[in-house]
């Protein structure tokens, strides 16, 4: 079968809650993977699914100006997409001072960015490589890009890239939070509508 | 005072004392252009430089060639006259500074951009682009001041 959605009241009941379920394993695993490198409980909400215009993407993204870390990664192999994270200040320090034991440090500094810059390519590895495995397929993460600045300028090159083949990309959303909200944060993936073909596909031969 | 804001991949136009912005411009270009005489402002966010390498052409407003002939035209609809517009471009910036082939999108934007206004004979009469971070801007249609507000970098108004 071959799916050509562009819009997501064209997915059905069945098919929206599997990408949401599979969304959650991606997820689950990479806030596992958090939960270890800060040794701290992670939770995080059941994404939100939207087959959503490219254009109003950062509408979504919650506060279009609002200073966050962004950590970008590209998703490519059987899907191809984007992975990103954006991070309010307060988490950033949070991670460092219990990563790097860097107090009230420069937080733009070298070495945090790289710090940070690990810290979203384990993430975008765990997320990456469950969905791999659940659907037995070659899917690898980009080295991250990382950088500090208003959410939408920090997502609007993937959004540029996405747009050049696509109207509609499939957007998950999901927010995480460690115990007490000392680390919260927001990551996103996107999918190209070819991906999600491949995705419904491989759902129906499951199913059968 | 009014202010009106545009999404990616969009356009508007407005008459003073209207306040046309635009929020977080990365390596996507705002362009504005204003008659001084009739105080009509327009601001275009687009994404990408040309029409032609694009599959899907829904959205005019995405590219710099069709986004800013839409926008012109849309401006002479509502009383501006073409010899009288100026131009001002910000944005195309590089967000990641390790930077490769794609990363470049931000220049050709610019570059593309810059190409549209001369075929328009319209002038650049300024700009504030490249670089390596993000740019509100708002143009004040009573003066044809444009503010760039950036989060690190401060504030100008060129």
């Amino acid at each position: 079968m071959d799916y050509k959605l562009n819009e997501i009241n064209q997915l059905t009941e069945f098919q929206h809650d599997a990408l949401r379920e599979i969304a959650n394993i991606g997820f689950g695993n990479a806030a596992t993977s958090l939960s270890k490198l800060v040794n701290n409980e992670v939770s995080i909400n059941i994404p939100a699914l939207k087959m959503q215009l490219i254009e109003k993407v950062p509408g979504i993204v919650g506060g279009e100006e609002s200073l966050v870390y962004g950590i970008v990664m590209q998703i490519y192999g059987d899907l191809n997409g984007y992975i990103m994270m954006l991070l309010p200040t307060e988490s950033v320090k949070s991670i460092s001072s219990i990563l790097l034991n860097y107090e009230n440090g420069d937080l733009l500094s070298e070495m945090n960015m790289s710090m940070m810059q690990e810290v979203g390519h384990i993430l975008g590895g765990t997320y990456v490589s469950s969905l791999s495995d659940f659907f037995n397929m070659k899917i690898s993460v980009s080295p991250p890009y990382a950088t500090y600045d208003m959410a939408a300028a920090i997502i609007d090159l993937a959004l540029i890239e996405m747009s050049r083949d696509l109207e509609y990309a499939l957007v998950f959303d999901s927010e995480m939070m460690v115990k007490n909200d000392i680390i919260n944060g927001k990551i996103f993936t996107m999918f190209d509508t070819d991906s999600l073909d491949q995705i419904m596909n491989r759902i129906d031969k499951m199913v059968m | 005072m009014e202010t009106i804001t545009i999404g990616m991949a969009d356009y508007a136009v407005g008459r003073s004392p209207i306040n046309l912005t635009t929020m977080g411009l990365g390596s996507c270009v705002g362009i504005t252009l204003y008659d001084p005489r009739n105080r009509i402002g327009g601001l275009v966010h687009i994404m990408l430089p040309t029409v032609e390498q694009a599959r899907s052409r829904d959205n005019l407003a995405k590219f710099a060639d069709t986004g800013i002939v839409q926008l012109m035209e849309s401006m002479i609809e509502k009383g501006a006259l073409k010899s009288r517009l100026q131009a001002k471009i910000a944005g195309g910036a590089s967000m990641f500074s390790s930077g490769n082939g794609s990363l470049k999108i931000g220049e050709r934007n610019v570059a593309a951009t810059k190409e549209v206004m001369e075929s328009l004979r319209i002038p650049i009469v300024a700009e504030d682009t490249g670089k390596n971070y993000g740019r509100t801007i708002k143009l004040d249609t009573v003066t044809g001041m444009l503010t760039i507000k950036s989060a690190l970098k401060g504030t100008k108004v060129i």
